[in-house]
């Protein structure tokens, strides 16, 4: 009889410990999803041939969000792209290192574009960074190495958008993509 | 969507008209409206702020306009934004303190 009620004070005793690990379990695999909570993880790149202008002209869309977390893991320190133009800097030169576009005229000859940085912007929730190029007489084909961010996260999945003559053609760089052609 | 004309006179005068979304309910694609003036119109604008959620604005304006691209409107004065001004970008503003007035 008191044998039974030992094990009974014993379990009752030992039932706030149990929650309490519990508690510590869930809160443990609560934490990583946390900090990397509200990632969109999803960026958006327009490739423009303007003609008004005469340039090849590129807009990269991020949001803010998921580039300062990126920012952050790219140059070791918490950055504030909101605030610090320097951060912003830092950040534009860190995409336009890793976005590349070679054009292909029709004898199938290639050459990069001398992307030329033209400024960044925030708008709203999207930092934007701007580039352009002088626009060829004979293009064939694009091929666009598009790997900003995607170098971080894995699932990163950046869209790019080439529209030429009225026409829009859609690159979507996910997965193990680096590199996309695309014929105009 | 309410349908919001700008209409820009002959005389160099603007006026403005807001069409209320009821409109289209007379025909979802497209509709008529008759605007009687004694101005010669010279051109129409059709939500010239963008207050709508209207994606091509492209095809907004009579006579028809080129619409710098974002780039272009970026290089250009006053950045990029349509207004201009980020008017929440205020709140930053150095406020002055008992000794700037002191000065004055």
């Amino acid at each position: 009889m008191s044998r039974t009620t030992s094990l009974r004070i014993l379990r009752v005793r030992d039932r706030p410990r149990t929650a309490l690990l519990t508690l510590l379990v869930l809160l443990c695999c609560l934490v990583p999803s946390l900090v990397t909570a509200h990632e969109q993880k999803t960026a958006v790149t327009r490739i423009l041939f303007n003609d008004s202008t005469g340039n090849i002209e590129v807009m990269h869309r991020f949001f803010i969000h998921d580039a300062e977390h990126a920012a952050g893991v790219v140059f070791g320190r918490a950055q504030n792209l909101m605030e610090s133009a320097d951060s912003r800097k830092l950040f534009s030169n860190y995409v336009m290192n890793r976005f590349a576009i070679a054009a292909e005229d029709s004898r199938g000859e290639t050459a990069e574009l001398n992307l030329q940085y033209v400024g960044e912007e925030i708008e709203g929730q999207f930092l934007w960074v701007y580039q352009e190029a002088r626009q060829l007489q004979d293009v064939n084909a694009l091929s666009v190495v598009h790997v900003a961010l995607r170098d971080i996260w894995p699932d990163q999945a950046n869209l790019v958008n080439v529209e030429k003559d009225g026409q829009i053609y859609s690159l979507s760089f996910a997965d193990s993509v680096e590199s996309l052609r695309v014929e105009l | 969507m309410p349908v919001i004309l700008e209409m820009e006179y002959a005389d160099g005068s603007k006026e403005e008209m807001r069409l209320p979304a009821e409109i289209w309910r007379r025909n979802a694609k497209q509709v008529k409206k008759l605007i009687v003036s004694e101005n010669e119109l010279r051109s129409v604008a059709i939500d010239p702020m963008q207050e709508t959620a209207d994606a091509d604005i492209e095809n907004n304006y009579y006579p028809r306009r080129i619409i710098p691209s974002r780039i272009e409107s970026f290089k250009s004065e006053g950045g990029g934004s349509l207004i201009g001004r980020d008017v929440m970008q205020d709140i930053k503003t150095q406020l002055k303190t008992d000794d700037d007035e002191q000065d004055n």
